[in-house]
């Protein structure tokens, strides 16, 4: 390979001439287009053409006759669907209506479920202030420096003071009794024993006074596990030996024992004989007031079962061609009530809903087309809620006062929830066995209300009924009870009848539940 | 309990409305059977097949219901209906379709439509067709060519652009077109 030579190739030296010479042509050449380019972009700038500029309107004219088909396309399709009338078929009803009706059932359980939460968030909370009476979400503020220096009871309270006890036997309870002031000699003991209460007292003042401890709150008995809470306690004279004490816990129906009688006090079967009772909590002596039975508020809930009377009203009859005629129904419901006790008097108030039911039997035939139906009124179901206002009057009987009667009157506002009525209206083979048949439907021609939930107004589906009952009940503890309760509710006259038949609903019930007290 | 309506003969379309607005199964049976022919064929147009329709045409009908009190009496009964059903439409539309939109440019490749080829076809085979093209053109389709939209305010109700629907329906002609040839051919 290194004597390797290759002949010289005039052909080759005559290429690479070539591409020299080009490459130093195309610089000479680009120069000279360049000038060339500047000769005719001047010349043309100053050129004006006077040739005439097409017709925009023939533009137009073109690019619509372009768009023609898309025109006659969509004028066709949309001429064509809008002869698209699908044939109706009621099985397609038959799903909305299903539809409708659901929805409907929602929202009437949701306002059921509402008010049940509502009345037992409310319940709950009654309750919880009955075992927890004392209960203060907010603290009170504590007695400021001055409150103590201008309440000379704060800034020097008064010595308890334990007098000795004589003649008592077999003591239950021994509450001391401070002495307040020099003057007076409100110094006792309070002995309960298992078959009286026995005050002794020193020096004690003729005149009835009651003696009001404002700050005691239990008391302990030996022997009894767990303290005995006061509600109230009072002290009042008898006008001999002193002070007597009652302690509500103890006596358990401190309400229910007249205020004429001033001595409050029970036998204590409860504790055991030969008990200690220990108070620290020094007493006050305060001018006498009468003894004030505390009036307290009640929560109830109740349920009832009954029946119903319907009376066709005369001018329905009338149309109908028929005689007023009473109808018999049954009915069911439940509530809560609201009341304010003093004494033996009590005003109650609530809610309560009721369904009922009853047959009209109403059998209406009229001529349709060239044959004759047959209507007839089956069925109607109400439902409804009452806002009573009642007046309670009690009366305690056995011993105790652990059983009451009452009897209760009232009126009661009454509304429409909900009216449903079941008519059927068949074609009849034979029109034979129909005395009166009319021309058309007679109860067509009658209005009729659906109920608040059916979309009526309240004016139309408001009633008015006179309530009167009786009952009895009875106190497990001063703070429950259970009640039994038959009453009646009678319609009272106003514009709003029910149904086609324009009925007025008289009803009665056999009612009970519970009621909770508390003050 | 079976819960039976009586026909209760009414005086004029107030008497009928406030019956409707009072929830009374029998009028809206009889507003319901008198306008079901055509606001199922207003349903069929924007849905994929007849069990689409007929949950718009449910659809619309209660918002009917519910709004029936807002309806003034003397204008037409029948066009507001309307309106709630292609509304009631387009809302379904929305829920069910994932906005797409379109290349404008690719709308100057489409040719031009064949008028006569579609004038040969029955209110059943377009309707066929209308049901085959897809969400969006057939959307754009009924409420610029059927209901008569401008393109703005059909770019409005559905949530896009007007140059997209301008698009969409050019795209919708010619693949109509195309449908209505192959339902011809078989």
């Amino acid at each position: 390979m290194r004597q390797l030579e290759v002949p010289f190739n005039g052909d080759h030296w005559q290429r690479l001439e070539s591409a020299l010479d080009a490459e130093a042509g195309s610089a000479i050449a680009s120069s000279k287009e360049a000038a060339f380019d500047a000769i005719i972009s001047g010349k043309l700038e100053n050129f004006s053409s006077d040739i005439e500029v097409p017709d925009w309107n023939r533009m137009q004219a073109a690019l619509d006759q372009a768009g023609i088909p898309n025109k006659v396309f969509d004028t066709e399709v949309k001429s064509k669907v809008a002869r698209i009338n699908p044939a109706y078929q009621a099985s397609h009803w038959e799903l909305l209506a299903e539809r409708l009706r659901r929805e409907k059932a929602v929202k009437e359980s949701l306002f059921k479920n509402k008010v049940a939460e509502f009345t037992i968030l409310i319940l709950l909370l009654l309750n919880f202030y009955q075992y927890f009476p004392d209960f203060h979400p907010i603290q009170s503020l504590p007695i400021s420096p001055k409150t103590i220096e201008e309440n000379q009871e704060l800034k020097n309270p008064p010595p308890v003071y334990t007098p000795t006890t004589q003649n008592v036997d077999k003591p239950l309870a021994q509450v001391p009794v401070q002495k307040e002031k020099e003057n007076e000699a409100a110094i006792a003991t309070t002995i309960f024993t298992p078959t009286m209460q026995v005050v002794v007292a020193e020096d004690m003042p003729t005149d009835n006074r009651l003696f009001i401890p404002p700050t005691l709150n239990s008391i302990a008995v030996n022997g009894v596990s767990s303290q005995l809470s006061i509600q109230q306690l009072a002290f009042g004279i008898d006008g001999k030996t002193g002070l007597t004490i009652t302690v509500p816990e103890m006596t358990r129906h401190l309400d229910y024992v007249g205020l004429s009688n001033s001595v409050f006090v029970e036998v204590l079967p409860s504790l055991q004989p030969a008990s200690l009772a220990t108070a620290t909590v020094p007493l006050g002596c305060k001018k006498c007031e009468k003894a004030k039975i505390p009036a307290r508020f009640r929560f109830g809930m109740v349920a009832h079962v009954g029946g119903t009377s319907a009376q066709r009203s005369t001018s329905v009859s009338q149309i109908l061609s028929t005689s007023a005629l009473t109808q018999k129904g049954n009915g069911y419901g439940s509530g809560f009530t609201l009341g304010f006790k003093y004494n033996s008097l009590e005003i109650e108030t609530g809610l309560v809903y009721a369904a009922k039911s009853y047959a009209p039997n109403i059998d209406d035939a009229y001529e349709r087309g060239s044959g004759i139906n047959l209507k007839q009124f089956k069925k109607i179901e109400l439902q409804t809620v009452r806002i009573p206002v009642n007046l309670l009057i009690n009366y305690a009987v056995l011993g105790k006062g652990k059983l009451h009667l009452y009897v209760k009157t009232g009126a009661a506002m009454n509304a429409i929830l909900r009216a449903q009525y079941d008519i059927v209206d068949t074609p009849q083979a034979s029109s034979k066995l129909f005395n009166n048949i009319a021309a058309s439907s007679r109860l067509a021609k009658i209005e009729y209300n659906r109920g608040l939930f059916g979309g009526d107004t309240f004016r139309e589906n408001r009633f008015y009924t006179a309530n009167f009952g009786f009952g009895a009940e009875y106190y497990p503890s001063p703070k429950w009870s259970i009640f039994f309760e038959p009453e009646y509710n009678h319609y009272i006259s106003n514009k709003t009848r029910i149904g086609p038949t324009q009925d007025v609903i008289n009803s009665w019930a056999i009612s009970f539940g519970v009621k909770a007290s508390f003050h | 309990m079976m819960d039976i309506t009586i026909p209760y003969e009414y005086g004029g379309e107030q008497e009928f409305i406030n019956a409707c607005v009072r929830n009374e199964r029998w009028a809206q049976k009889e507003l319901y059977e008198a306008h079901y022919s055509k606001m199922m064929g207003v349903c069929l147009r924007y849905a994929n097949c007849e069990a689409d329709a007929l949950d718009i045409l449910h659809d619309g009908f209660i918002k009917v219901f519910k709004n029936i009190g807002q309806y003034q009496v003397g204008t037409s009964l029948s066009a507001w209906i309307r309106r709630i059903m292609v509304n009631t439409a387009i809302d379904s539309y929305r829920k069910t379709v994932r906005q797409r939109t379109e290349d404008i440019g690719e709308a100057f490749e489409v040719p031009s439509v064949d008028a006569d080829a579609v004038s040969q076809c029955t209110e059943k085979e377009i309707l066929i067709a209308i049901q085959q093209l897809s969400p969006s053109y057939r959307t754009v389709f009924n409420l610029n060519i059927i209901e008569g939209y401008p393109h703005k305010e059909v770019a409005e109700l559905l949530g896009i652009t007007e140059s997209t629907s301008r698009s969409n329906l050019v795209k919708a002609r010619s693949k109509l077109q195309e449908i209505l040839a192959g339902i011809k051919e078989h």
